[in-house]
C-alpha cells in the first residue's frame, strides 16, 4: 500500500513538473492553458489518491471525492472564460516570451 | 516514504518557481490568471502530498477551500481584464 501511495505521489510530482515546464517554455497563452491542466486534474488526483492510500477509510474518502470533483468542474469553467478571453483578445500564437526563444512553435 | 517526500517536494518546488517566473513575466493578465492557477494547483498538489506522508488528515478542509480559492482568482482575472490589459 505505501509502495502504490509513493508511486502516485512521484507521479503527482512528476505532472506538476511538466506543468511548470510548460509555463516557461510553451510560447502563447492557449498553449500554456495546455500545460496549466496537468498537476490541475490529474496531478492533484493522483495525489489525493496517495492520500487514500495511506489511509483507505470512508471518513477520508468523502472529503477526498469531494476535492476531486471541485477541482474537475472548476477547472473546466476556469479553462472556458479565460480561453474564451484569449481567443476575443486575438492572442498570438507566438508572444516571444518562451525561455530557449525561437522556433520553439508546436 | 522520507526520500520520496524529498523528491517530491523537490520538483513541486521547482514547478511552483517555474510558474512564478511565468506569474512575474506576463505578459497579459490572462497568462497571469494561468499561472495562478498552476501555482495554485501546485500548492494543493504540496499540501496533499505532506498529508500523505504524515498521514495528517486534519488539512484536508483546506484543500477544499484552496481548490474553490484558485477558481474564484482566475475566473475573476479573466472577467475584468479581457485580454488587452498588459
Amino acid at each position: 500500500m505505501d509502495v502504490a501511495a509513493a508511486i502516485c505521489l512521484l507521479l503527482g510530482a512528476t505532472l506538476a513538473f511538466a506543468a511548470g515546464v510548460g509555463m516557461v517554455r510553451f510560447p502563447g497563452t492557449l498553449a500554456r492553458m495546455h500545460a496549466a491542466t496537468k498537476p490541475q486534474v490529474l496531478g492533484l488526483h493522483f495525489i489525493l489518491l496517495a492520500m487514500w492510500l495511506r489511509d483507505p477509510s470512508w471518513k477520508i474518502a468523502g472529503v477526498i471525492v469531494l476535492v476531486a470533483v471541485y477541482q474537475v468542474v472548476t477547472a473546466a469553467v476556469a479553462a472556458y472564460v479565460v480561453g474564451r478571453a484569449a481567443h476575443l483578445a486575438e492572442s498570438p500564437q507566438d508572444d516571444g516570451t518562451a525561455v530557449p526563444h525561437g522556433d520553439t512553435r508546436a | 516514504m522520507t526520500t520520496v517526500y524529498l523528491i517530491v517536494l523537490g520538483m513541486l518546488a521547482t514547478a511552483a518557481a517555474m510558474t512564478f517566473y511565468r506569474l512575474v513575466r506576463g505578459p497579459t493578465m490572462l497568462d497571469r490568471a494561468v499561472a495562478l492557477d498552476v501555482l495554485t494547483a501546485v500548492v494543493i498538489c504540496a499540501i496533499g502530498a505532506g498529508a500523505a506522508v504524515y498521514r495528517e488528515y486534519s488539512v484536508l478542509p483546506v484543500l477544499l477551500v484552496l481548490s474553490l480559492l484558485g477558481f474564484v482568482g482566475s475566473v475573476s482575472l479573466a472577467r475584468f481584464f479581457s485580454g488587452r490589459a498588459r
